[in-house]
């Protein structure tokens, strides 16, 4: 697929996915300090984006932080939150010519306990790309092999497995995913197995009908008529065929994923610390909107930043499909059921 | 006689085989329910207070059936449940689950239904909004809002709307169905307090759906003035509004109905969300509490309500299409 | 009352309440997180949440008050106008006050208190306190508004144990035979009376529960509101929200970081008060980690606790010091707690044979890295914070603590069988000041979570249950309080408070550590 084909908005849903995932790579290189580092948290909760605190450092003890120092007398004054608290200056380790010069600076903010927003936002993004890319990847095989073997197995396969799926199609998704979370309390693989394992259903019908209607292409009957094998024939030539609806699916669901895990998270049964996700960074900001409206509102951004990526990829995905199957000189936009339909099978 | 007659058969069997369809999907989500929730680990009857003596536990696991084997308890939990509705007792409160339920589910009803209301309202309104100039700035920006409302999650705009609606203008109160001591109102009263409470979660929850809606009226308006029947439509000198609102959403509705139902799910997965921002006493609140309480029953009997929602959902638009489109009776 | 009830395990107590513009002085809203499904306590919810309504219908004999600063519980008088013991404390005899009636006029009778005793024992009933009578061998009517309890031993804690529990309506309530009291808890409000100072108005289950004034209530002049409405609201920031939008006047069971939003609002005013718990972590003894007592000193000199309070309280609680809180006369005011100092902890920890072998910044003792599980449950938000900071701070002397959230229901398992290496609880004290069920070797299976013995221990726990002069006891809990310092089989991390907000223009407010509701009848618009 040539990437000149794809129309500018999926082009820009592609960088986006793009930048993120460059984000979560290059996180310990990107990431000022450490995500889970609590210097001196009564100090440096709750810090407003761009503000920066002054560290001051003494022999064997934790670094202290101030929003300003003085000197009064032998004695470093720190003017804190709580309250001024002295030190004598000759303990100091890091106070020089020009007083104490370090600053420890939060680009975004910190959260409740102190640790910087930025460095979490990267190193989270690892955990959410993760669990939306795994769990789309996983929801894609289960969906695609699922659909396949009805399409292919016979009536017998095809009605059991086509009432399986209505079956757990009519739980709510997030609904199945708290009440599996809850009762067997997930790790990160299990959210991934979770959310990946619950969202397949909608793709397998959707790959049977595919398969089904491409059965009945000339080029499905001619390479059945050549003697090849329905296997040979359904992975040389069907699924083939059926990729970019695939591939549109498969998108969409990464932006899926990432909003159920914070939907769990939010109902307090995602990804377990230290380890965080955007989803688990909203939860935790939650009881603090009011006060510190940057703990919740930057992980929101980064979900609403992933989700419209892999929307807008999808979308494009699907115009270019629309465009391909009604051919030349038919406005390509003007047909979308895919999109639709892949997106009413998700969350 | 005859010829009138053959259709209604026709009807009548489609409807009987839906409905029986939909009866076996509810034997199996009932089945699979109990299945999840048998396997896991925990026992939720362990008594909280290591001092209480052990013949208490087992006095209650004895009420709750719980002594014998695990095929007979789905046998007795099947049974009571198709053949009295009665789905036990809830461990928590030992208040039977029907009740708790019976009371839960209105809500929920309302709650959906005031955001299914919403999505359609503001789904058709901003799809025809988009639609009448295509790839205009406002094309664009309904449909980069659709997008924005489907990317950030319910449960953000939820919190947001209830500090600055509720908390900052004090336009709506905070969660809740009902005022305090609204026993009191009168049904006029009572009514308009409840719509006082009911429409700002309707409208958040209706708002982050309402993205489908718009993108599809959207598109199928285009579509519909390429067909045949819209280059009619537009040749006989029709406006563009009675074009639209007359025929194209005419064209569009039985796939609209489609997507109500089979976006049920969502919906009640949304609520639960909703739900719990919005302190609305519905079946995603009993359901989170319950799972957050191990308290069996209640987790099942909610988890089969969805279901049989969903269930019913589909089932109802199933019918409708075949009123709708006549070209399905002879399936 | 003798009920140690593991907070937050249970529930989350939440109130508040509101009005209007025009206040309506006859009425008061109170929003909480309750759940009342049932007026019948014996098969209720076992939540503090729960007893704090159900005591506004129900009364007991006597009625436990708040302060425990000067000394033991104090009882003042309930449905009981008086009560002696005999010689040989085996027997208590109780008179009742001729002039409580409920509310479909009976008389509340002695019958009544005996009916009640044979409720709470009856093992088809199912009271989950019912081991409060374990000594009790017979109630005895001696006249109508006389009873007598027989006790098998002499007891310290009767007074509490007689008065755990609400008297129940025996004429009413008989009829149905106890083994069916647990299939139908409905069945309670059809037959409802009561006779406490309040009445059963309405209930929406799950939403609300409308109390109103009880006007032949015995203590005359009392309640002073006609109506007060609970409303469901299950956590602190719609609490807060509802309270700043006007929709409540009273709101408790606020978290510590929505009090900030209410601290300095016009009309409202924030109590912190104490709600007899400690939050501690408690180290598993039969791990080879915590095996002695050294490295859990080293713990404790580890974890940076002002710290953690002040962040996670933001000034609102203070720092634990012993499970003997510091509003209690037995607790310890000279005991010095361990001071935090990492580099201390580490020379502890070298000493005790820890030791970073391999160098990947994890300290080993025989080859087992110090690495370990810190379990709490779900839902208790400051605890969970709080264990981050422990992590942190536990990371800079080498070792290497993996919180870790547990369902509730699996945690309550766990402990007493010695299932876990450490976990964030918190407890509510025993106001006899009974340490036996937390640290007594003969607990462990119990309450004795860390399997912590310790012969001295078990000794002055021993000694103090048994006396009849508590405050004799004083020296012995100090003792006490040094040894567990000492020994550190759980490191109290702070002492919690509940935080109420209530309007300006209510008065004789006053939380106590029993309940919220306390004084609810006494409770008044300016």
């Amino acid at each position: 697929m040539r990437r000149s084909s794809l129309p500018r908005p999926a082009r820009a849903g592609a960088w986006i996915l793009a930048c993120l995932a460059v984000l979560a790579v290059a996180a310990p290189l990107l990431a000022p300090y450490d995500p889970a580092a609590q210097l001196d948290a009564a100090e440096s909760s709750r810090r407003p984006p761009l503000s920066s605190l002054l560290v001051v450092r003494t022999e064997g003890a934790e670094p202290r932080l101030a929003e300003r120092v003085s000197v009064e007398g032998d004695d470093l004054v720190l003017l804190r939150r709580s309250g001024s608290v002295r030190l004598p200056l000759g303990s100091v380790t890091n106070y020089g010519k020009h007083g104490v010069t370090e600053r420890r600076r939060a680009w975004l903010g910190t959260d409740a306990l102190g640790r910087d927003l930025l460095s979490r936002l990267l190193y989270g993004a690892r955990i959410s790309l993760t669990i939306g890319l795994l769990a789309a990847a996983l929801a894609l095989t289960a969906g695609t092999a699922v659909g396949s073997l009805a399409a292919t197995g016979g009536r017998f396969v095809d009605q059991f497995l086509m009432r399986t799926v209505d079956g757990l199609l009519c739980f709510p998704h997030l609904a199945l995913v708290l009440l599996l979370a809850a009762l067997y309390r997930p790790g990160t693989w299990l959210l991934v197995i979770l959310i990946g394992g619950t969202g397949w259903m909608g793709l397998a019908r959707l790959v049977r009908a595919e398969i089904l209607r491409l059965k009945q292409e000339p080029f499905a009957l001619a390479a059945a008529a050549a003697g090849r094998s329905p296997a040979g024939v359904l992975v040389r030539h069907l699924l083939p065929n059926a990729t970019t609806p695939l591939l549109i699916d498969a998108s969409l669901r990464v932006g899926g994923s990432i909003l159920v895990e914070a939907a769990l998270s939010f109902l307090g049964l995602g990804v377990q610390p230290p380890q965080a996700s955007w989803g688990s960074m909203i939860a935790e900001g939650q009881s603090h909107l009011t006060t510190a409206w940057w703990i919740a509102a930057f992980p929101g951004l980064m979900v609403a930043a992933a989700v419209i990526g892999s929307s807008l990829l999808a979308d494009g995905l699907s115009d270019r499909l629309a465009g391909l199957r009604a051919g030349k000189g038919r406005p390509a936009r003007a047909r979308a059921p895919w999109a639709i339909r892949t997106w009413l099978g998700q969350t | 006689m005859g010829l009138a007659l053959a259709p209604v058969a026709g009807v009548i069997r489609l409807v009987l085989r839906r409905v029986a369809a939909a009866a076996v999907l509810f034997l199996i989500v009932l089945t699979l329910t109990f299945a999840a929730v048998a396997g896991a680990p925990g026992d939720p009857l362990s008594p909280n207070d290591p001092r209480i003596p052990t013949e208490h536990a087992e006095r209650l696991r004895a009420l709750y059936g719980l002594d014998q084997p695990l095929p007979a308890q789905y046998l007795r939990w099947l049974g009571a449940v198709l053949l009295s509705w009665d789905w036990g007792q809830s461990y928590q409160t030992g208040r039977p689950v029907s009740d708790l339920l019976f009371e839960s589910l209105p809500p929920t009803l309302l709650l959906a239904g005031g955001a299914l209301f919403t999505q359609y309202l503001l789904g058709i309104g901003l799809g025809l909004i988009a639609a009448r100039r295509p790839n205009s700035w406002l094309d664009l920006g309904v449909r980069a809002a659709s997008l924005l409302v489907y990317a950030l999650p319910t449960f953000w705009v939820g919190l947001m709307a209830v500090l600055i609606v509720g908390v900052g203008l004090g336009l709506a109160p905070i969660g809740g169905m009902t005022s305090a001591a609204a026993y009191e109102l009168g049904p006029l009263a009572a009514l308009l307090d409840v719509l006082a409470h009911l429409w700002l979660p309707a409208l958040v929850l209706g708002l982050c759906m309402a993205g489908d809606i718009a993108r599809y009226t959207r598109s199928s308006l285009i579509e519909f003035q390429t067909t045949d029947a819209g280059r009619a439509a537009k040749a006989r000198g029709l406006p563009w509004t009675r074009i639209v609102f007359v025929h194209g959403l005419a064209h569009a509705a039985p796939r609209l109905l489609q997507m109500a139902a089979v976006s049920a799910p969502l919906l009640l997965s949304g609520a639960i969300v909703a739900e719990a921002v919005f302190v609305w006493p519905g079946l995603g609140s009993t359901t989170l509490q319950a799972i957050q309480a191990g308290d069996v029953p209640v987790v099942l009997a909610a988890t089969a309500y969805g279901a049989a929602l969903v269930i019913a959902a589909s089932l109802a638009a199933d019918l409708l299409l075949v009123r709708l489109d006549p070209r399905l009776q002879a399936e | 009352m003798r009920r140690l009830a593991v907070a937050g395990l249970t529930a989350v107590v939440g109130w508040g309440c509101g009005s209007d513009a025009p206040r309506d002085t006859t009425r008061l809203t109170v929003g909480l997180r309750f759940d009342y499904p049932t007026p019948n306590e014996l098969i209720g919810p076992p939540t503090l949440a729960y007893a704090a309504i159900n005591d506004q219908m129900f009364p007991s004999l006597m009625e436990e008050q708040g302060d425990f600063r000067e000394g033991p519980p104090v009882w003042a008088p309930g449905l009981a106008e008086g009560w002696e013991f005999s010689e040989d404390r085996l027997q208590l005899t109780v008179r009742l006050r001729s002039d409580a009636s409920w509310s479909d006029g009976e008389p509340v009778t002695a019958e009544d208190v005996r009916f009640t005793w044979l409720a709470q024992t009856d093992t088809e009933v199912a009271w989950s306190s019912s081991y409060v009578h374990e000594a009790t061998v017979d109630v005895e009517v001696l006249d109508p508004h006389t009873v007598r309890f027989h006790f098998d031993a002499a007891l310290p804690t009767a007074l509490a144990d007689v008065s755990t529990g609400a008297i129940l309506p025996r004429h009413a309530w008989e009829a149905r035979p106890f083994a069916e009291w647990r299939g139908d808890p409905d069945w309670f409000f059809d037959a409802l009376v009561t006779s406490g100072p309040f009445r059963l108005v309405s209930r929406t289950p799950g939403s609300e529960l409308v109390l109103g004034r009880n006007p032949d209530h015995f203590e005359t002049d009392l309640p002073r509101l006609e109506r007060v409405i609970l409303r469901n609201t299950p956590d602190s920031t719609a609490l807060t929200n509802r309270l700043l939008a006007g929709e409540l006047d009273v709101a408790t069971g606020i978290g510590a970081t929505d009090a900030s939003r209410i601290d300095g609002q016009p009309g409202l005013h924030l109590i912190a008060y104490s709600n007899r718990q400690f939050t501690f972590v408690v180290w598993n003894t039969t791990r080879p980690w915590f095996a002695d007592a050294a490295t859990r000193r080293a713990l404790a000199l580890a974890i940076d606790r002002q710290a953690i309070v002040d962040t996670i309280w933001h000034g609102y609680a203070r720092v634990g010091r012993s499970p003997v809180i510091s509003g209690v006369w037995a607790h310890d005011p000279d005991l010095e707690p361990w001071p935090h100092d990492p580099e201390a902890a580490r020379t502890t920890l070298r000493d005790a044979g820890w030791i970073d072998v391999d160098g990947d910044g994890i300290i080993e003792r025989g080859g087992r890295p110090f690495r370990f599980e810190l379990a709490t449950n779900t839902g208790a938000v400051a605890r969970w914070d709080a264990m981050q900071m422990i992590q942190a701070d536990l990371r800079t002397v080498g070792i290497d603590a993996q919180p870790r959230r547990v369902e509730p229901n699996a945690l309550n398992q766990r402990l007493p069988e010695q299932d876990f290496d450490a976990a964030a609880v918190a407890i509510a004290i025993d106001t006899n000041l009974d340490f036996r069920p937390l640290f007594h070797s003969e607990e462990v299976g119990g309450y004795n979570f860390a399997a912590y013995a310790n012969p001295e221990a078990d000794r002055l726990i021993e000694s103090f249950a048994t006396r009849t002069d508590p405050l004799g006891g004083r020296e012995d809990l100090h003792r006490l309080q040094r040894i567990l310092r000492d020994d550190q089989p759980m490191l109290v991390l702070w002492e919690p408070v509940s935080l109420a907000a209530f309007n300006d223009d209510l008065e004789s407010v006053a939380p106590n550590a029993v309940s919220p509701l306390a004084n609810l009848k006494e409770w008044a618009w300016r």
